[in-house]
Order: C-alpha cells, then sequence, then structure tokens
C-alpha cells in the first residue's frame, strides 16, 4: 500500500521539530496542540498525526508527571508491545450462538483463544495475514449460509405462521426486551461487524481484504477487553454489545495508525487498539449507553447550553420537542463528528480530545456548543414557518449548513476548552460573555439585542399569564373571604 | 391523534403546498439508505455507509398538481432507541416497512417492526411494506410470501430494486397518494362539521411555536 500523502522525510521533519522544541509531553499537548502550533506550517499528514496520537495517548500513559520526556518515550515507543491480538474465533455451529465472554453455550469454549475446530492454520499476523484474509471471507460465505441476525429483538415464529399471530399480540407486554442488557452472540457480533466494515467509507482501503480483516480483528480484541473489563462497570450499567458507530471511530484511528513507518503490522495493530481502547473508555458509557446518553443531555447539554447561551437554549428546548434534539445529538457524539465535519476539521478536533485535558462528556458538550454558535443564524431562524423538523435536518446535515462559515478549528477547540474550563469554575458569567460576544460578532449587536428582546418579552408574558388567577379560584377565594368576614362580624357581636 | 397535517403553502413563500413525513424502518443492511438515495439523487452504491442513529432526505414530488413535500426520516436498523423512536414516530404520515428478499430474518423480523410501528405511532399512519434486494439471484424469500404477509398486516406491497431502479419511484409515489388520499377524506370529513381543524389536532410544538413567537 503506498502513502500518497507524504514523503518520509517530511515524516522527520515533523517529529524532528516537535522533539526539539518541546522537552515534554505536555509541552508538546499545550503548545503544539492546545496553542495551534502544530498547524500553523499546514496540514499535519496521516504519519505525522499517526505519530503524535501515539504520542500522547499512549505515553502520556506511562505517567512520569511533568518531566515526562519525549524522546525517551518515543524510543520505547514499541518495544513495550509483549502481548499479541488475539485471533477471531471461527464460527462454528457450536460457537455461534455464544457469547463472545464467559460461559459458552457449547461445549467449545467461547473465550477467543478457541481454534481447535479450526483447519486453517493460526492466524498470526505475521503470516502476511493470508490466514486471516481467508477468514473474513469464510466468515462471509456464513453470512449467505444462514439467516443474518442483525436485529438484537428476534421474533420467535415465522411471520406467515398462523398460529403467531396470537400469540405475538399476546406477548407485546413481554418483547419490551432491553437489548443492551443481553449480550450478543459471537456470531451476531461478527456478522454486524462485518457488515459495518463492508459499507466503511471513510478510506478506500477498507475495502481491502488485509485492511478489512486488521479491522475486524482489532475490533474482535476490543469487544472481548469492553466485555471483560470490570473498569468500566461503574455506577452506571454500560452496554458492553458492539453497536454501529464502533467501526467507524476504529477507522478514523486505523487511518492515522496503520502506516507509521517504523511499525511492523503486528506492532501498528497493537497501537491501534491501546488508543482505541482509551478513546473508547470515555465514548462508551457516555454515548453509546442509552440512560447515560439521556442523563448526559439532561444533566450536561441543557444545563451548559443554558448558562452559555439563552437564545439557544430557548431555541432548542423551550420551542422544541423534548427529546428530538437527541435524533441529532446522537450521532454528532457517537461518531464525534465524522459524520458533521469535514475530514480535515475532525481530525484536528480528535486531536484535541485525544490530549485528555478535559472529561470528553464535558468537552463534548462545549464543542457543540460552539459548533451551533457558529451556525447560530440558521438555529435563531426568524422565519415563522419554520418548523421543528426544519431545525433538526439542519443539524442533521451541520456540514452543509455551516458551509464556509466555521471558523478555524483551533480557535474552536480553544473556545470550547475555555467553556469546559470555566464551567468546572462555575463562572457562568464568562461563559455567557464568550458566548454572546462570539454571536455579536456574527450576527450583528443589533440583532443580536433585538432577538434578546423578543425572548424578554416572551418570557414576561409568559410570567403575566401565570400570574393570572384562575377565574373559578377567584370566586372561590371572594367566597371565603366572605364568609371569613361574617363569621367574624358574627364573633364580634 | 391525529398525524396528517397539511400546510398551505401558497401563502408563505414556499414552494410546496404541503409537507408529509415518511419514514424507512427495517434491520440492519436490508437497503433503506439506498432506496432512499436512489430516489433522491438518483444514485446507487453497492455499500453505503452505516445510518447512525438517524438520518433525514427531502424531495418534492408533485401530486394531482399539488406539491408535495417528502420529509424522509432514514433510520438505523440496529437502533433501539425508545426514547428517540417516540420523538421519531411523532407526526410519521407514512411508514415503509423494508426487508431484504435475500435475507429470510429480515423478513421474518418485519413482525417485530410492525408491533413497533403499532406501538408507537399514531393510528393513521400510511403503511407500505416493500421487499427491497429482487434483483439478487440468492432470494430467499418469494413475491407470494411478502405478498401473504402484507395481506395479513393489511398493508399494500412492492417488491424493489436499488440497484437496478425498479418500484423505487412507485413505493415513495404510491406512499404519497394513499396519504393524499387520507388527507382529502380527512378534509371532507371535517368540512361537514366545520373547518379543517381536524388536520392541524397533532401538528405538534411545530405549529404551536409558530403562534407563541409571532
Amino acid at each position: 500500500m503506498n502513502n500518497n500523502n507524504i514523503s518520509n522525510t517530511d515524516n522527520i521533519n515533523f517529529r524532528e521539530l516537535a522533539l526539539t522544541k518541546y522537552g515534554t509531553i505536555q509541552q508538546l499537548i499545550q503548545q503544539g496542540i492546545w496553542r495551534g502550533e502544530f498547524y500553523s506550517k499546514g496540514q499535519l499528514t496521516r504519519n505525522d498525526r499517526g505519530w503524535l496520537w501515539k504520542t500522547i495517548v499512549l505515553h502520556s500513559d506511562l505517567d512520569c508527571g511533568p518531566d515526562n520526556n519525549i524522546k525517551n518515550n518515543n524510543d520505547n515507543n514499541d518495544n513495550n508491545n509483549d502481548s499479541n491480538l488475539l485471533p477471531v474465533p471461527i464460527v462454528t455451529d457450536d460457537n455461534a450462538d455464544s457469547p463472545l465472554v464467559g460461559e459458552p453455550t457449547s461445549k467449545n469454549n467461547g473465550n477467543g483463544n478457541n481454534d481447535s475446530s479450526n483447519r486453517t492454520h493460526n492466524n498470526h499476523n505475521d503470516d502476511n495475514n493470508k490466514s486471516n484474509n481467508d477468514k473474513a471471507n469464510d466468515t462471509g460465505k456464513k453470512l449467505n449460509r444462514g439467516i443474518r441476525r442483525l436485529t438484537p429483538i428476534q421474533t420467535l415464529s415465522h411471520p406467515l405462521n398462523k398460529n403467531s399471530i396470537n400469540e405475538g399480540n399476546n406477548a407485546t407486554k413481554n418483547t419490551v426486551v432491553d437489548d443492551e442488557s443481553i449480550s450478543m452472540s459471537l456470531s451476531d457480533t461478527l456478522d454486524i461487524i462485518d457488515l459495518d466494515l463492508s459499507r466503511l467509507l471513510l478510506d478506500p482501503i477498507f475495502q481491502e481484504n488485509k485492511v478489512h480483516a486488521q479491522m475486524r480483528q482489532i475490533l474482535y480484541n476490543y469487544m472481548i477487553i469492553l466485555q471483560k473489563n470490570e473498569e468500566l462497570n461503574t455506577t452506571i450499567k454500560i452496554n458492553r454489545n458492539y453497536q454501529q458507530g464502533f467501526h467507524e471511530i476504529l477507522g478514523l484511528i486505523y487511518l492515522q495508525l496503520y502506516q507509521t513507518s517504523e511499525d511492523d503490522d503486528r506492532i501498528a495493530m497493537m497501537n491501534i487498539l491501546k488508543v482505541y481502547t482509551k478513546l473508547m473508555k470515555q465514548v462508551v458509557p457516555n454515548f453509546y449507553t442509552r440512560s447515560s446518553l439521556i442523563s448526559w443531555e439532561t444533566e450536561k447539554f441543557q444545563p451548559i447550553l443554558e448558562k452559555c447561551s439563552t437564545l439557544l437554549y430557548d431555541k432548542l428546548y423551550i420551542q422544541n420537542d423534548e427529546f428530538s434534539n437527541l435524533i441529532w445529538l446522537l450521532r454528532w457524539t457517537r461518531l464525534l463528528f465524522i459524520r458533521e465535519l469535514p475530514m480535515d476539521y475532525v481530525v484536528i478536533i480528535w486531536d484535541h480530545i485525544l490530549t485528555f485535558q478535559y472529561p470528553l462528556d464535558i468537552f463534548m458538550v462545549c464543542l457543540i456548543i460552539t459548533l451551533l454558535l457558529n451556525i447560530f443564524e440558521d438555529i435563531i431562524d426568524e422565519d415563522e414557518d419554520a418548523d421543528n423538523d426544519e431545525l433538526i435536518e439542519k443539524l442533521l446535515h451541520y456540514k452543509k449548513t455551516s458551509g464556509v462559515k466555521l471558523i478555524d478549528c483551533v480557535e474552536l477547540c480553544k473556545i470550547a476548552g475555555n467553556l469546559c474550563e470555566l464551567w468546572s469554575y462555575e463562572n457562568y458569567e464568562d461563559m455567557m460573555c464568550i458566548c454572546d460576544t462570539f454571536v455579536k460578532v456574527r450576527v450583528g449587536e443589533e440583532k443580536f439585542n433585538r432577538l434578546n428582546e423578543i425572548l424578554k418579552d416572551k418570557a414576561a408574558r409568559k410570567n403575566a399569564n401565570s400570574n393570572v388567577v384562575d377565574p373559578n379560584r377567584k370566586r372561590l377565594e371572594e367566597k371565603l373571604k366572605n364568609r371569613v368576614k361574617r363569621l367574624t362580624i358574627n364573633f364580634k357581636r | 391523534m391525529s398525524g396528517l397535517r397539511s400546510t398551505s403553502g401558497s401563502t408563505n413563500g414556499k414552494n410546496y403546498d404541503s409537507i408529509m413525513k415518511i419514514l424507512l424502518i427495517g434491520d440492519s443492511g436490508v437497503g433503506k439508505s439506498c432506496l432512499l438515495v436512489r430516489f433522491v439523487d438518483d444514485k446507487f452504491n453497492p455499500s453505503f455507509i452505516t445510518t447512525i442513529g438517524i438520518d433525514f432526505k427531502i424531495k418534492t414530488v408533485e401530486i394531482n398538481g399539488k406539491k408535495i413535500k417528502l420529509q424522509l426520516w432514514d433510520t438505523a436498523g440496529q437502533e433501539r432507541f425508545r426514547t428517540i423512536t417516540t420523538a421519531y414516530y411523532r407526526g410519521a404520515m407514512g411508514i415503509i416497512l423494508v426487508y431484504d428478499v435475500t435475507d429470510e430474518k429480515t423478513f421474518a423480523n418485519i413482525r417485530q417492526w410492525f408491533k413497533t410501528v403499532t406501538e408507537h405511532a399514531n393510528d393513521e399512519a400510511q403503511l407500505l411494506l416493500v421487499g427491497n434486494k429482487s434483483d439478487m439471484d440468492t432470494r430467499a424469500v418469494t413475491y407470494e410470501q411478502g405478498e401473504e404477509l402484507s395481506k395479513e398486516l393489511g398493508i399494500p406491497f412492492i417488491e424493489s430494486s436499488a440497484k437496478n431502479d425498479e418500484n423505487v419511484n412507485e413505493i415513495f409515489s404510491t406512499l404519497a397518494k394513499l396519504i393524499q388520499e387520507k388527507i382529502d377524506s380527512n378534509r371532507l370529513a371535517a368540512n361537514g362539521t366545520g373547518k379543517d381543524s381536524n388536520l392541524n389536532i397533532n401538528s405538534g410544538s411545530g405549529s404551536s411555536s409558530k403562534a407563541n413567537c409571532c
């Protein structure tokens, strides 16, 4: 595979520059990324970015404090990969219904190391991935062998079986199954992974058999980590099944890291898995578990938005239906903007996300708010005929809506970072000031003031309405008052 | 709860007479997005990007001389987000249930989808059953089976191929016509009682917000 992005010399120059300029990873993060020094000389290539992500994500794990030296870490970079990825098991009739981890339902163990029933040679990655490709193809054939089960909730009977009709109706109450709490089987998981990978269009390389097989193996290994990992088992119950979107996040990481020049395939895959696992540790519990996505919206997104911009809050939450914002927030959060923004934007935002300077849930809120401020005039549409759905449409197609209006991405991340910081200090005044100033510059002070007046009027009208006492109640009160008066008079007498 | 809504557009400067909200549902990989892309952009790509959550497309069609803006909502087959689906089904006037004729399971799951529809959508929503990928040799569900199920569910049925552009336009025009007929008959009924207020019972906060912000 040729990397048409870049020549090796450019690659080394960027790294040498970074290494000579910044003594520690913290400096690299603060100056290189957050102050935007990396971006001043044009776009980073994939290789550069692959190196950058490895450096900031994997090496900061060593966490040697502020003296954490990049150079040393860089030397250690690829030598601490003592473990190998697990091979993806071949799906057989025996293990197909087993969960990925835990008690297998068949006599074979389903933990992924099971290759006893496997005719082909164990697929060590160094085997030029030949056997790996065969396996992907094997499973590809399996897809057509029987019935794909891509829907977690299954029917119990054939739809044309007349006897099933009544049963189906009676069973309505029992069909509300929480598919998040049911472990998807090995074959279902691999089927949907294969389906998603076959239509991963981030880059043409994902259609190559070798890349498909590698992505599949990394995802399989991640699923094992996710299902085994007790660390994630905090107060909330998280969804540990494969979910659509996992593949695309992995795809973006793969694209930056798969070909960093000094890595062989095995090490590259291991690094990709590590970066992915670290990122997903914050993404899955916050955004891929429904209950937590809902509470993220109500407990974080809404209150922060309200502090930042009363106008946006009013438009999205007072004038809009409850929950309809989840429709667009779902994809924005689950794919970390991959589909919402141009790719050169997305990767810069990811650079910032991967510095893990702020908790991802709050940083995402602030990034989203900053992006909304960029299309403020489209959201606060003065067209009285515009309905809710049009707003959702604009937000589902942010790329089109924002067009060329977007501010520089590094600036955008800085604003979002500032909002995060202010939120943590409960400095709401400054949060609002930042956002209002931004909007004033964008739409003009006059329009901004006018919109605020309208909002105030509306609030005032609402208050006035709520002060109006129900006439029936007023009558009753009068009656009671008179009665008390009468009684008092009687008593005095 | 009536989701039928007709927005009179001649006076508001918009280039359509009414809006119809239409949903596509069905298992992952049956070709919902492909059908939409074929219909809206007249394109086909054998591997279409996985839908995450919900997506949205718009196409204006003409029926009986009226310009109708179709709001086409596309869902991810894997999505079982009840909170979202409630918002999603709200106000839907037409719902297309899609299965893959080469994949028995997606056909079997139609009943499950039908159940979801009856739980969430309003009673007046017009349904349509679609068997997609009719061009494929590896068919596992016959036309007759599809037809039988559609009769049982009491909804119309079309087999289509997004790849060969067979019956794709028919899906949407059939549905839009059926919805228009419902709107018209409702309006007729409403005329008996006076205004066409029936039509706007569930225009949702969309129109109430209009009233608020005037």
